[in-house]
């Protein structure tokens, strides 16, 4: 509990500095006038909005009153859809979970066996193919291995469908594009934990005592191996949801992603923000979840 | 008693390494015979660790066993199938390795890994394995058992640890219990109690015990019979008192000598000149010869047999 | 009763082993080059790239600007109806791919390598300070840092771009001033470990300056690592660039990028794949190549860190 409260402490600053990097990168770099108004307005419209935004206030004036909004949760209204931002970052949201959780699944039905069978087959023919395609796999831009996709099974072969969503069909290459991507980090990490563990001296220990190997290396080894990967996968948290973003353009999936590079293209500041901070707040809660995973994983770890 | 339990004839180890094939053991014989105590006593590297783990099989890769035999209960350890050297392990053969630190798996607690073998072997549900595994930390001499087995490794002392890891290699009561320097990395005080605690055990259950060690204190508290090994090979076996009373070959003289003796103000501790050869590139004739003080133009052409000199004392050596 | 305590059985100390230390590690350089066949072939594909980026104008067959409406979507020259003239066929306005891809490498290494540098010199700096100093400084960079890992790189560019929009310039900024944060914490790691070595303290206490010991004792310890760190950034950026760009928000046209192509190929999926095919098969073969080569250079100086 002391533990929750202390992690949950520390997320202040960190949500602080975002709203201030968020802040200067908006406000200071840009100017929101010219970004909000069409090229035609004149100048008396111009210095009208500048007065009503409070662009004339000192600066850090502006971020408090910016700051203060943000904590009752207002981000400002998308003047696309004339709809609160938040909103409309928030009704995305359940689209870019069923593809990021589809990803994850994906991920892991690949690289957990591969991972631990190119670790069991260490400097095999099975190993180097397994660790080659990982790498493989790292350096094929995401995007790529979409369109490639879309390609193969959506063009050539017509059994999935190019975009969209609807139904578990249009799941499959999204899902496996990104989950492709994930699999190939993780699969490399599972390996390489499992290579340590599997050196221990507690394996021999089980080998002794006469279970079969696949217990050994299932319970005694993965178990272990698991603790790792669990905090370096929590870490990739902020590269899932990057590439979350890429993978629904590509595939124009409906999710947060597509609208915010939408927002981006239009300008449309507002939004920018709300799924800016939304996607901050998510990968912090994902390294808090983790880190419980971990104290749950490895009892050498104290609760507080 | 003295029925045959463990026999190994000739056992041959070797590690194929980029830089060729290790010897690791050449040709060890020994016996061992139902609740007696054989301690295997050398150098680090000498091959005693390799030829225990033979028995049950989990030499680390890239050792092989490339010849000999190992009867256990009439069967031949070195041909029976996987799965049957399985049923062995931890059921009739069980072992106790030196790091009680590292031996453990940290994730599970003291409970699930004692239940384990006893869910394994002996078919007992969850609860049962439970209850005998409180009862084994009980007859390891743990306090608190109930408490314990809900505990994880790192909660526990180095000696609770290894209690911990003799409770669970004696919970199907096996036949022969093989210890690998298991008080080597314990405190003096707490490695009395272990090997009490070992010599205890032998008696009650009529366990063979194979003690590998470097330790001629260890073996002095709790052998029966010695077997001495140099480089890969028996140079040296005797029960334990005519060892000590008696040595023949020099090397294990060596290892007496550089023990030093309370009772008496020595001059100097005997030391052995030189070190282990390299098992890549091992002497010409005795493997001993270049550290010998005895060393004669023969030792350096011929390799000595292990030959007869007393009651159940053999020694590989030409001038003693 | 004991009467005997432990023999001490010791092994000879290898003495050879410590001599050699300093010959062995220059020759471990060329046993490792020779003995990694992935370390080679980086190697050839990075220096292969590199050569391709400076020479583009020469070696290029056609001007990659040059549109030609009648060879438009043309196959490559071994699919039906290829044309010898373009190898690997024509975009859909008839400019040639392989011309477009040899001078796309420009941008690609341009980008990556000036990034890196940039986001290397930022985290060095801020990871000094931070490790060295402690304190306040620390405070406030790393939880800088816990902000900027809590924004997925990509769209803290999608928003400086956003605002500043899309240059060569602002594409190298804004990759280099969001990425160094893997430096920097790097560097404070590292700083921080070798600050409280005995040696660094001994001269200290003699009253040696920060920045002589800084450059001294610190830097000599965290270059490897940080060139290892540094060459495989390299082709993250690269296939950081190419998504921004594949997304509009990088590379304007005129200018060639390969993830501009990819952007333009894939409209023309249906019909005419090798133009979305071949320019990522360029992104992946560089990257490989640069991944290949950082795993050797780690190997060979900084075997601590060593994956298996």
């Amino acid at each position: 509990m002391k533990f929750l409260i202390k992690n949950i402490l520390r997320i202040i600053p960190v949500l602080f500095i975002i709203s201030l990097i968020v802040f200067l990168l908006v406000r200071v770099t840009g100017d929101p006038v010219s970004l909000m108004l069409p090229e035609t307005a004149t100048d008396a419209e111009r210095a009208q909005l500048r007065e009503s935004l409070g662009l004339n206030d000192p600066l850090y004036i502006q971020y408090f009153t910016y700051l203060g909004d943000l904590i009752t949760g207002d981000f400002g209204e998308s003047f696309r859809y004339n709809q609160p931002a938040l909103g409309l970052v928030l009704e995305r949201l359940p689209a870019s979970f069923g593809l990021a959780f589809a990803s994850m699944l994906v991920a892991t039905l690949i690289s957990i066996p591969l991972g631990i069978l190119s670790a069991i087959k260490r400097n095999s023919f099975i190993d180097l193919f397994i660790t080659g395609g990982a790498v493989l796999g790292k350096a094929m831009p995401n995007f790529w291995l979409g369109i490639m996709l879309i390609l193969l099974f959506s063009v050539q072969l017509n059994i999935f469908p190019v975009s969209g969503t609807g139904s578990l069909m249009h799941f499959v290459l999204p899902a496996i594009t990104l989950g492709t991507a994930i699999a190939a980090e993780m699969t490399r990490l599972i390996r390489s934990s499992m290579l340590e563990i599997l050196g221990q001296e507690y394996i021999r220990t089980a080998r002794s005592k006469g279970l079969l190997e696949a217990v050994v290396v299932n319970k005694h080894g993965f178990r272990n191996a698991l603790i790792p990967v669990v905090t370096i996968m929590a870490l990739q948290t902020a590269t899932l949801i990057g590439g979350t973003l890429i993978t629904e353009t590509v595939f124009s999936w409906p999710g947060m992603g597509q609208l915010l590079i939408q927002a981006v293209n239009l300008r449309d500041m507002a939004v920018v923000q709300a799924a800016t901070f939304i996607i901050a707040l998510l990968v912090i809660i994902s390294n808090l979840l983790a880190d419980l995973a971990y104290r749950y994983l490895d009892p050498r770890i104290k609760y507080d | 008693m003295s029925t045959s339990l463990l026999q190994i004839d000739d056992l041959k180890v070797q590690f194929k390494t980029g830089e060729g094939v290790v010897p690791s053991v050449n040709g060890v014989t020994f016996s061992v015979n139902e609740g007696e105590t054989v301690a295997v006593v050398g150098e680090s590297g000498c091959g005693k660790s390799i030829t225990s783990l033979s028995i049950l099989g989990l030499v680390p890769s890239p050792g092989e066993i490339s010849g000999g035999t190992i009867k256990f209960g009439g069967k031949d350890l070195l041909k029976i199938k996987k799965r049957e050297l399985r049923k062995l392990r931890g059921n009739d053969i069980s072992m106790i390795f030196q790091e009680p630190m590292t031996s453990l798996n940290p994730v599970f607690s003291i409970g699930n890994q004692i239940g384990e073998v006893l869910r394994l072997h002996q078919k007992l549900d969850k609860k049962q394995a439970l209850n005998k595994a409180v009862e084994m930390l009980d007859l390891v001499g743990i306090p608190d058992a109930e408490k314990v087995v809900s505990r994880f490794p790192h909660q526990l002392s180095g000696g609770m640890r290894q209690r911990v890891m003799i409770a669970m290699a004696l919970a199907c009561n096996p036949k022969l219990l093989i210890a690998d320097e298991p008080t080597t990395a314990l405190d003096v005080t707490i490695q009395a109690q272990i090997l009490e605690l070992i010599k205890k055990l032998k008696t009650d259950f009529n366990t063979g015990v194979i003690m590998i060690t470097h330790d001629l204190g260890v073996v002095a508290e709790v052998a029966d019979r010695v077997v001495v090994m140099y480089a890969g090979e028996v140079v040296e076996e005797a029960p334990v008192n005519e060892l000590f009373a008696n040595p023949k070959h020099p090397y294990t003289k060596g290892l007496l000598s550089s023990i030093p003796n309370v009772d008496q103000v020595v001059e100097e501790l005997g030391t052995i000149e030189g070190s282990v050869p390299n098992p890549l590139n091992l002497p010409k004739g005795c493997k001993f010869n270049p550290r010998c003080p005895l060393a004669t133009e023969r030792c350096r052409k011929e390799s000595p047999v292990l030959e007869e000199v007393g009651p159940a004392h053999q020694k590989r050596c030409f001038n003693v | 009763m004991r009467m005997f305590s432990r023999i001490e059985v010791k092994k000879e100390l290898t003495l050879e082993e410590t001599k050699t230390d300093k010959k062995a590690y220059s020759l471990k350089w060329l046993k490792v080059l020779l003995n990694s066949k992935t370390g080679t072939l980086g190697l050839i594909i990075v220096v292969f790239m590199v050569l391709m980026a400076i020479l583009a104008n020469v070696i290029a067959p056609h001007d990659p600007a040059q549109t030609d409406v009648v060879n438009r979507l043309v196959p490559p020259v071994w699919a039906e109806g290829g044309n010898p003239d373009y190898i690997l066929g024509t975009d859909n306005l008839g400019r040639d791919i392989l011309s477009r891809i040899i001078v796309g490498s420009r941008v690609s290494l341009l980008v990556g390598i000036s990034a890196v540098f940039l986001a290397g010199a930022i985290g060095l700096v801020l990871g000094l300070i931070s490790g060295y100093y402690g304190g306040f400084f620390d405070r406030v960079i790393m939880r800088t840092v816990d902000a900027f890992l809590a924004i997925p790189n990509i769209l803290f560019m999608l928003i400086v771009l956003a605002v500043i929009g899309p240059s060569l310039m602002t594409l190298i900024f804004v990759l280099g001033a969001t990425t160094w944060v893997m430096y920097a914490r790097m560097v404070r790691g590292e700083t921080l470990s070798i600050k409280e070595r005995d040696y660094v303290r001994s001269a200290r206490a003699v009253g040696a300056k920060d920045i002589r010991i800084i450059s001294r004792y610190i830097l000599p310890n965290i270059i490897s690592s940080f060139i290892v760190i540094a060459t495989l950034n390299v082709a993250t950026t690269i296939i950081l660039e190419s998504s921004l760009s594949f997304l509009g928000l990088g590379i304007q046209p005129p200018d060639v990028s390969w993830g501009l192509m990819l952007s333009d190929g894939r409209e023309y999926l249906a019909t005419s794949w090798w133009v979305a095919t071949f320019p990522g098969v360029a992104i992946t073969i560089t990257v490989l190549g640069i991944i290949f080569l950082g795993d050797w250079l780690r190997d060979v100086l900084d075997p601590k860190t060593k994956t298996n």
